[in-house]
């Protein structure tokens, strides 16, 4: 974790931020269903615990999106993470989990790091990820199969890496939104949200 | 039950007294003399009744007496009975015990007896044990008698036997003796063979020696080759030594030489320290000569620099003189820099205030000229209320004229009325006139209240009129005073004009802000979607993601399960028009092939095994055929070939040409149920005519016929 006595620095919030979304994906992805639940081992984070994969295809890619993501987060030039579920035999996005990532960039010049306790930081988290769990109560089944895929939004001028490309944004077709918690490290503030296909429309 | 029999006699007797005196007091009180016979008599009935019921009573009282000795008895009865009872069982609980001892001592009984009749029986037994061993006994001793005589016969058979002995043993002493002489020999032989030994000995050691001696000799030989080596080696070695000591001859030269080499090194060494001094210094040198001429050039910069300054310094020093004031230092100058900056900033406080003065005058004024306008609008108001309520009090004062003379009049008609009060002729007149001079009264009266609320109201809206005019004359004066003081302020058409483009603007704003939500709210809901500025951001995925790969894995299921779905239907096509043959197409396709179940693998192994009977009973059949068919040629001379249905072709074995033949031909069904067989005409059968006449028409034998050609052919052949 990062060094917390003297408050957080760019890189520390970086870190905070990408931790919180890997296993806030991991989350989705238990709770959604996207992954049998046999494949996810329970591990403690935040003060409660969570399931993490062990699958190691899927871990391979996380960590190579969440690594990616860190570096995007350390030079202030994400805007979104947005994780998209797709029905694999219509192709349809059935849902959006879209996390919009405001920085600080003023953080960049200045490296005094910010008085913000972690305790704070961790609690805002722990009520987001109570928060995603219990919206799964609410949002329409997923009875077919399905598959997820994760899009980065980025400044337009951004080198694109090696075994990244291009996307379409993967809207919806008449969705409905709810605007769920949001948390702040004092540099980077992620508000998050989800998006879902309307269960009437065909 | 006495007490209460008492207590009721008592009653009893009480109310017959109580009756008794009864007469005496109705006898005293009222005595009609037929009155106490039937008195007597009631009284006597009434005895009798009360003696009833007193027996009644009593009667009563007895059978209570009764039921309670009853009762008594009963009870008397039960305790008896419990007792008599108590004593049964007592008694047959006794009766109990007693039967149970009886039963006891019976059973005691029986035992002894069965016990006695056990020892009588084991009595009897152990008598009939005893014979048996009577018997027994006797049998031992007859046993014994025999074994005796057994010990007889054998103590003489030992004897023979003993003699038999000694005959023995003096055959094993000849034996003994020969084998002393056997043994000796014995040891001559060994000595002999010890002696050989010996020898055996001693030319092994010999060999011994002799292989030492060999391997020594071998031994020599090696170092010898190896002496010749090393004496090879030596002479090159001496070859060698020779060239060596040339070579060393000239060491001594080789020292001077050396000496003079170190010499010069040791002199190089330092002529080439010197050098490296030289050099640096010559570097040094160099180094100095640039930075001197770099200090050259920077000198003359300098100076030039030097000038340009001093040249700025004698305008600067010049500048005092210039501008007159007392400058010599650059101080001076500071000073009167700091000076007149200061002079400016008081000069801009001064302005600063004097606007703001002016200002506070001009707001002064302009609150002035308001209150002075609602000043002059609040005096010309009073100034009209102080008109009306004059106009009021003309009228009231009018009025109260017209009143005045009114009742003045009224007064003087009244006293004339009253001074002719007494005349009444003419009343009529008179109260006509009256009457009339009042409605023309009121009529005036009316008019004139109308007239003067006419008045009011014109007099008002004149008033109301003036007071505009008079606003508006002040307000047009207060224009032309600012016109003229010259304060851009626009007209009353610009005000209009700019007031109406006000109104417009701020529809136009309001409008704007709605839009504006809306078009927030859209944005909103468009963020929450997902949307984004392709200007600024755009999107961006890993390569291989879940989603990706998972079309991937399903595209290729499908075509993997199109592909088999192709197959599996090809093969339908086939098994249903049938046969053996798609089944090995489809086995020689690897991939898809479905696994055949254990029914289609049993019946192949036994369609398979079907065929290999098959194969093999044709096989048989063949060969027996053939061995049939060469017997049968062999055998009876003729080849019979069925050429076509019911038609055999015999073909003999001594037959001059090849296309000898007979041919029969069977009718009528199958050849051996009956059928007739018929020789047909060939050209052969033409040459046996008169065979064919005598043994088919005559003898009506084929067989004959057959044999009579297969003689006469043979006969035919072996002449010729």
């Amino acid at each position: 974790m990062t060094s917390t006595l003297k408050g957080i620095t760019l890189k520390g919030s970086a870190e905070l931020v990408a931790e919180f979304f890997s296993f806030g994906i991991n989350s989705i992805l238990y709770q959604r269903g996207l992954y049998p639940p046999e494949t996810f081992s329970r591990v403690a984070q935040y003060d409660m615990s969570l399931q993490l994969t062990t699958d190691t295809k899927l871990k391979n890619y996380l960590t190579n999106v969440v690594s990616q993501l860190k570096e995007w987060l350390f030079d202030c030039t994400v805007q979104k993470l947005v994780l998209v579920i797709t029905c694999l035999e219509t192709s349809e996005v059935l849902e959006r989990w879209q996390f919009d990532i405001e920085c600080d960039k003023s953080a960049k010049e200045i490296s005094a790091p910010r008085e913000k306790s972690i305790k704070s930081i961790q609690d805002e988290i722990r009520s987001v990820i109570r928060q995603i769990t219990a919206t799964v109560t609410f949002l329409p089944l997923l009875e077919t199969a399905c598959a997820f895929d994760l899009l980065v939004y980025t400044d337009k001028d951004l080198e694109v890496p090696d075994k990244w490309e291009e996307s379409g944004p993967q809207i919806i077709d008449q969705s409905e939104e709810v605007r769920l918690r949001s948390f702040t490290t004092s540099i980077h503030k992620v508000n998050s949200m989800v998006a879902y296909k309307r269960a009437d429309s065909a | 039950m006495d007490i209460e029999d008492d207590t009721t006699v008592f009653s009893t007797l009480k109310s017959f007294k109580s009756f008794i005196s009864l007469p005496d007091t109705s006898r005293n009180q009222g005595e009609p003399a037929p009155v106490q016979s039937h008195v007597l008599q009631n009284q006597y009935l009434q005895r009798l009744q009360l003696l009833e019921a007193a027996e009644k009573v009593q009667s009563k009282t007895q059978l209570i007496q009764m039921d309670q000795e009853k009762r008594q008895m009963e009870i008397s009865h039960k305790r008896a009975r419990i007792e008599l009872e108590k004593n049964a069982t007592l008694s047959a609980r006794d009766f109990e015990r007693e039967v149970d001892r009886n039963q006891d001592l019976l059973g005691r009984i029986r035992r002894l007896e069965e016990r006695e009749a056990e020892s009588s029986q084991s009595l009897s037994e152990k008598a009939e044990a005893n014979r048996a061993l009577h018997r027994t006994l006797e049998s031992l001793n007859r046993r014994v008698e025999e074994r005796d005589g057994w010990l007889n016969t054998s103590n003489q058979t030992v004897s023979g036997l003993k003699d038999e002995i000694r005959d023995l043993k003096q055959q094993v002493q000849t034996r003994d003796n020969t084998i002393s002489n056997q043994t000796l020999e014995n040891q001559g032989l060994q000595e002999q063979v010890e002696l050989q030994h010996r020898k055996y000995q001693e030319v092994s050691q010999r060999c011994q020696a002799l292989q030492l001696a060999s391997s020594t000799c071998s031994d020599h030989e090696l170092k010898i080759k190896e002496l010749e080596r090393k004496l090879a080696l030596q002479e090159q070695d001496v070859v060698i030594v020779k060239n060596m000591r040339s070579e060393v001859a000239r060491v001594p030269d080789m020292d001077k030489e050396l000496r003079q080499l170190r010499e010069e090194n040791v002199y190089l060494r330092e002529t080439r320290e010197n050098v490296i001094l030289l050099k640096e210094e010559t570097e040094g040198l160099r180094r100095k000569v640039e930075r001197m001429e770099k200090m050259k050039e920077e000198m003359v910069n300098v100076e030039l620099e030097k000038e340009k300054l001093s040249q700025k310094l004698q305008a600067w020093e010049n500048l005092g003189q210039s501008t007159g004031l007392n400058i010599r230092t650059p101080e001076d100058l500071s000073r009167e820099v700091i000076q007149i900056q200061q002079r400016e900033i008081a000069v801009k406080q001064h302005n600063y205030t004097l606007t703001s003065s002016c200002r506070s005058v001009e707001r002064s004024k302009a609150d002035l000229q308001g209150e002075l306008l609602s000043l002059r609008s609040k005096s010309l108001e009073e100034q009209k209320k102080r008109e009306t309520q004059e106009s009021l009090v003309r009228r009231l004062q009018k009025r109260v004229l017209l009143l005045t003379k009114e009742r003045d009049g009224m007064r003087a008609i009244l006293e004339s009325y009253d001074s002719e009060l007494s005349s009444s002729d003419y009343t009529p007149q008179l109260s006509r006139r009256l009457r009339e001079a009042e409605d023309v009264l009121t009529k005036t009266q009316n008019h004139n209240t109308e007239m003067e609320v006419l008045l009011t109201k014109a007099q008002e809206e004149a008033g109301a009129l003036k007071l505009q005019v008079q606003t508006m004359e002040l307000e047009l004066e207060v224009m032309k005073k600012q016109q003229d003081e010259g304060n851009p302020l626009a007209t009353n058409e610009e005000v209009n004009t700019l007031r109406l483009k006000i109104e417009e603007l701020e529809g136009e704003r309001q409008r704007l802000e709605e839009q504006n939500n809306v078009l927030e709210l859209r944005l909103e809901r468009h963020n929450l979607q997902g949307d984004y500025n392709p200007v600024k951001t755009k999107v961006l995925h890993f390569s291989l993601n879940p989603t990706s790969m998972a079309k991937q894995q399903r595209v290729e299921e499908v075509e993997a399960l199109r592909a088999e779905v192709e197959c599996l239907r090809e093969r339908l096509r086939s098994l249903q028009t049938g046969g053996a043959i798609p089944l090995a197409a489809a086995a020689g396709e690897t991939s898809l092939s479905l696994p055949p179940s254990q029914e289609v693998l049993d019946l192949r192994k036994q369609m398979e095994t079907a065929e290999l009977k098959n194969q093999r009973l044709k096989e048989v059949f063949q060969r027996k055929i053939q061995e049939f068919r060469t017997v049968c040629y062999v055998l009876t001379g003729y080849q019979i070939d069925i050429t076509t249905e019911n038609q055999y072709r015999l073909t003999s074995v001594y037959a001059e040409h090849m296309d000898d033949s007979l041919l029969f031909k069977s009718s009528g069904g199958a050849v051996g149920s009956g059928g007739s067989m018929q020789l047909m005409e060939t050209d052969f059968s033409r040459t046996l005519r008169e065979m064919v006449d005598l043994h088919l028409h005559h003898q009506k034998s084929i067989p004959a016929f057959l044999s009579a050609v297969t003689l006469d052919l043979f006969s035919r052949q072996t002449t010729v």
